[in-house]
């Protein structure tokens, strides 16, 4: 099995934590709100046999270092951007892109935005995600918040009833472990994120993959979300019953093989 | 099934107060006061010190936090059909949330514990007639 190794590089004068493994074309994974690139690791390992998988942790989230001032990104738009500056410095050729949640629609704007992307796997991705109040994100750094208790039966709620043992456990960790400036950030990125005019700018293959235990994000929004996608060479919307809103922690086995089925169409 | 009945909260009160998962979250809580508006129905609750009790009427200076929202929603939510998050989703949800929302983060555990309760003395009363 290929071995995931893990480097720093600078983007931005800031220490970026990064995980790669595999040979052949290259893969961008983008993890979800707050978390961090562990939660690719099943996923790296299925993909390591054909394709070289390269998962930063953003800014401020893992072992990445935050931006001055102990700041996360906020803005989908900014984070799209800084994730291309990343695969400029670290992957420097045309890529796939695949994220989860945030980083599904993360995978949709940059598949819009640049011209380096090859094709796009966006899990739980969709172009318009309005679904947390503002206040809501402002509690998550009150000093009378305790976000691990405040989030965690939400997250856990968005957890299929299909979802691995290990799966379910580490999406659990993932609460527990939450810094919640990394996790307000990435929430107001989401809920800001309305990306739908760009979405006919997408000329590459693309793949939405939704989980049908997950309420967060409903048929109605990626359904709608490929109904926009007119110009892409391919638009798919894949299904995974009993998954919820992390497939890829979820069901590893079956995230992978779609990705190597439409990786190995588009490629 | 009447979900907005006093028998129905009554159960759900009973049912709470023997659910150790419940207990833990509410531990610290003191005279903690919700009003569920069902409809134009109100039930009031207190959670203090490990328990929840169904008070009879509304305390006159007002209750900590009030969620309110049509029948239907409700049943949805009682039935376990959604969860309680998708229910005060603001996008997917039709319960609406008012009040001291910082005592509403505190009390977010102790509130999803009883909701599962809630749907267990629902699913119980729907199987048993």
């Amino acid at each position: 099995m290929d071995e995931i190794t893990g480097r720093y590089t600078n983007i931005d004068d800031v220490r970026i934590y990064f995980e790669s493994c595999g040979s052949g074309s290259p893969v961008l994974l983008i993890h979800t709100a707050g978390r961090d690139n562990r939660q690719w690791h099943g996923v790296m390992e299925l993909l390591a046999p054909h394709y070289r998988v390269f998962a930063p942790d953003l800014p401020g989230h893992g072992k990445s270092w935050p931006l001055t001032g102990n700041a996360c990104l906020q803005d989908a738009h900014a984070i799209a951007d800084w994730l291309h500056r990343f695969a400029s410095s670290v992957i420097r050729e045309k890529y796939a892109v695949m994220g989860c949640s945030l980083g599904g629609n993360l995978t949709l704007l940059m598949a819009a935005s640049y011209d380096e992307v090859h094709a796009a796997i966006a899990l739980e991705g969709a172009d318009y995600t309005p679904t947390f109040p503002e206040v809501a994100l402002d509690l998550m750094t009150h000093p009378q918040i305790s976000l691990m208790h405040y989030n965690m039966d939400f997250s856990m709620s968005l957890v299929g009833d299909e979802a691995t043992a290990a799966g379910r456990s580490f999406s659990e960790w993932g609460v527990l472990s939450l810094v919640p400036a990394a996790q307000q950030g990435d929430l107001r990125a989401y809920t800001r994120c309305d990306i739908r005019n760009l979405m006919t700018r997408v000329r590459c293959p693309v793949l939405i993959v939704r989980g049908t235990a997950d309420w967060l994000v409903s048929q109605e929004m990626v359904e709608a979300t490929r109904g926009r996608l007119v110009n892409a060479r391919v638009a798919k919307l894949e299904l995974l019953p009993g998954i919820g809103h992390f497939p890829h922690l979820e069901d590893p086995g079956r995230v992978a093989q779609l990705a190597l089925d439409f990786l190995a169409e588009s490629y | 099934m009447d979900i907005a009945g006093p028998e129905y909260w009554q159960a759900v009160v009973r049912s709470a107060n023997t659910d150790p998962a419940l207990g833990a979250k509410a531990m610290y809580l003191e005279a903690l006061t919700l009003t569920f508006q069902i409809g134009e129905t109100l039930r009031v609750i207190e959670f203090h010190r490990g328990r929840v009790d169904l008070l009879s009427g509304a305390p006159l200076r007002g209750t900590t936090l009030r969620i309110t929202g049509p029948p239907d929603e409700w049943r949805r939510l009682m039935s376990g059909e959604i969860p309680y998050a998708m229910a005060v989703n603001v996008m997917h949800g039709r319960l609406h949330l008012q009040g001291d929302i910082i005592a509403a983060a505190w009390a977010t555990p102790a509130l999803w514990e009883l909701f599962r309760t809630a749907v267990r003395v629902y699913e119980k009363d729907v199987t048993h007639g």
